[in-house]
């Protein structure tokens, strides 16, 4: 119908550097239309990918992170002023704009709710099912959101007691510590 | 804070495109040409009678471009009208047309055109050799990056943390079947409805053994991402007169926030943003009982137990009662309080930034009394409901009225 590309291997070489993507895959997403099966007007497509590399800062809220990777401790924020002990932490009083103050957890909690992702996004494929929960923290007036990684995940229920386990190697994210159940 | 307008607005044209999961042949710009050319034909306008332009363009890694609504404007040459872009997640339909209300409403403009689009399926997981992996990692991007995004939760998953607090506070409600009988109903809307990228006849039993998503969602239970475009013109009131045969009137419009971070949440068994949204709008519509003051609505149901947690938050039942009205048959085409005639997100498709824009045409469509099969008798006043934002954290609701 259409055109052969003239450069086929050559295409497929630089795309392959180009994305990562291997020429066995190029291949199959591309080869019919560059081996000129398809009309001049077909919708044409490409390979192509958006992303930006970042040095990022975690500004004010840099000594949570801290504490999480060099020390494995959870730490929250409490305002001064309102006295609201926030998890995830704020660098500022998001309520009455009060400083706060660092406070450490003791790093249990119980569920308050949860899902089972049976299906995730392309960078989560691999690890479910897995388990995502709402965990209300002793100490806290707030709840942080994070894995539960238990045997058998149909277990999980509401008002599950919990606990923080941090990961060996900690990298400064949220995913350094996730929750097990707690007995 | 005041709620009152300072003038009457009305939607005089309608257009949209099919609702199909790729339009591989048709761009972002393409779609939303075809959108506008429909709307501007049926409030028989041309583009120069348009004072200012609305652009609801959600997701800038499915358009494969940082501020698409830059180049929208250049495709539609509506260069040099002024132009403002709304981004609310699942709620960039409804809040698009809030603000077009606000240009019209505040004598910015007289006639200001809202168009929303979204082409998701170019997003390509070469892994899999398929869409959707890629399309949700476009949307987690909205998750918050600090923390919420490493717990690989998706929309799917955190409306399921509404649902499973709701199911913990209210008794096991709604229930695994009153959520499979939204998905049978939507669906089945959706065979009426000729835009509609899933129209099934389904049983409660079918959905009961779609595959799990994200508990308690099964597959039958969600939405699919769909490109499509949507657009609504909206006038002043002596313009709306002269033009429309028949006008219908924005006499509600409500907006309502959560906190976008999970973890900030008051109360996860509610939609505290769908609260606020719908009390305010019934306020300004002068809406004292919706049960009996609305004729038909459109919810979002991303997720059927989306749509019941929405019947209570609209205060179309009360709290924790919402799976009685599909049981009961009330939100169903030919019930006292139809919803989602359209088929919903569910039925319809979710094509982000038109969604709202395409729950809102239905409404206007069923009040002009426009359809055959799933034309709802004597509807005289109608509900839209958009709703998203990270985690369903905004809403908006608009009510829209037949003459006055």
């Amino acid at each position: 119908m259409g055109k052969p590309h003239p450069k086929k291997q050559d295409w497929i070489n630089y795309n392959s550097k180009k994305w990562n993507l291997s020429p066995e895959i190029l291949e199959k997403e591309f080869g019919a239309d560059l081996d000129g099966k398809e009309s001049i007007n077909d919708p044409l497509q490409i390979p192509y990918h958006m992303g930006i590399n970042y040095k990022y800062s975690y500004a004010g809220l840099s000594r949570f992170f801290r504490e999480l990777r060099d020390n494995a401790k959870l730490f929250a924020t409490k305002c001064r002023k309102c006295g609201f002990t926030s998890t995830p932490p704020r660098p500022f009083c998001s309520h009455c704009y009060g400083d706060i103050d660092w406070v450490e957890l003791p790093g249990t909690g119980a569920i308050a709710t949860f899902t089972i992702q049976h299906f995730s996004s392309s960078e989560f494929t691999s690890k479910v099912p897995f388990l995502v929960a709402l965990i209300k923290l002793d100490g806290s007036d707030g709840f942080i959101l994070n894995n539960v990684e238990m045997e058998d995940v149909t277990k999980a229920h509401v008002g599950m007691r919990v606990k923080a386990k941090f990961r060996d190697l900690r990298l400064g994210m949220i995913t350094d510590f996730y929750f097990v159940p707690e007995k | 804070m005041s709620e009152k307008p300072m003038r009457k607005v009305a939607i005089v044209g309608v257009g949209i495109t099919n609702f199909r999961p790729r339009h591989s042949d048709k761009s972002e710009y393409e779609l939303g040409f075809w959108a506008v050319k429909e709307a501007l034909a049926d409030a028989r306008l041309k583009k120069d009678d348009i004072d200012s332009c609305v652009y609801g363009l959600y997701n800038d890694f499915f358009a494969r471009q940082y501020q698409p609504d830059l180049f929208m404007h250049d495709y539609l040459g509506m260069v040099p009208k002024p132009v403002t872009s709304v981004r609310s997640g699942g709620a960039t339909g409804g809040n698009s047309i809030r603000v077009g209300f606000i240009e019209v409403a505040s004598g910015m403009a007289d006639v200001c055109l809202v168009l929303g689009a979204e082409k998701c399926n170019d997003c390509f997981n070469y892994e899999t050799g398929t869409t959707t992996p890629e399309v949700l990692k476009a949307i987690s991007y909205t998750a918050d990056q600090t923390f919420d995004f490493g717990t690989g939760r998706t929309a799917a998953g955190v409306f399921a943390l509404n649902v499973v607090a709701h199911q913990t506070k209210f008794k096991g409600q709604p229930t695994e079947k009153q959520m499979a009988m939204v998905s049978v109903k939507n669906h089945f809307n959706a065979t009426l409805n000729p835009i509609a990228q899933s129209p099934m006849k389904i049983t409660v039993d079918d959905v009961m053994k779609s595959r799990m998503i994200a508990t308690p969602f099964k597959m039958l239970d969600n939405c699919l991402y769909s490109e499509g475009a949507a657009c609504v013109i909206l006038a002043e009131e002596n313009k709306a007169r002269e033009i429309a045969r028949t006008p219908i009137w924005i006499t509600g419009v409500g907006m309502g926030t959560d906190w976008g971070l999970v973890g900030f949440r008051k109360k996860m068994y509610e939609f505290e943003s769908s609260v606020r949204a719908a009390d305010a709008a019934y306020r300004m519509a002068g809406i004292k009982n919706p049960r009996k003051e609305i004729d038909i609505a459109e919810l979002h149901d991303a997720f059927t137990g989306t749509e019941i947690l929405n019947y209570e938050d609209c205060r179309l039942c009360p709290p924790g009662k919402g799976g009685r009205l599909v049981e009961d048959g009330v939100v169903m085409l030919d019930g006292d309080l139809p919803v989602n005639a359209s088929g919903g997100l569910i039925g319809c498709g979710h094509a982000v930034g038109a969604t709202g824009i395409m729950q809102t045409i239905e409404i206007v469509k069923q009040l002009r009394g426009e359809f055959g099969k799933r034309q709802v008798k004597n509807a005289k006043r109608g509900l839209v409901q958009s709703m998203g934002g990270t985690s369903n954290a905004w809403t908006v609701c608009l009510i829209l009225e037949r003459g006055k």
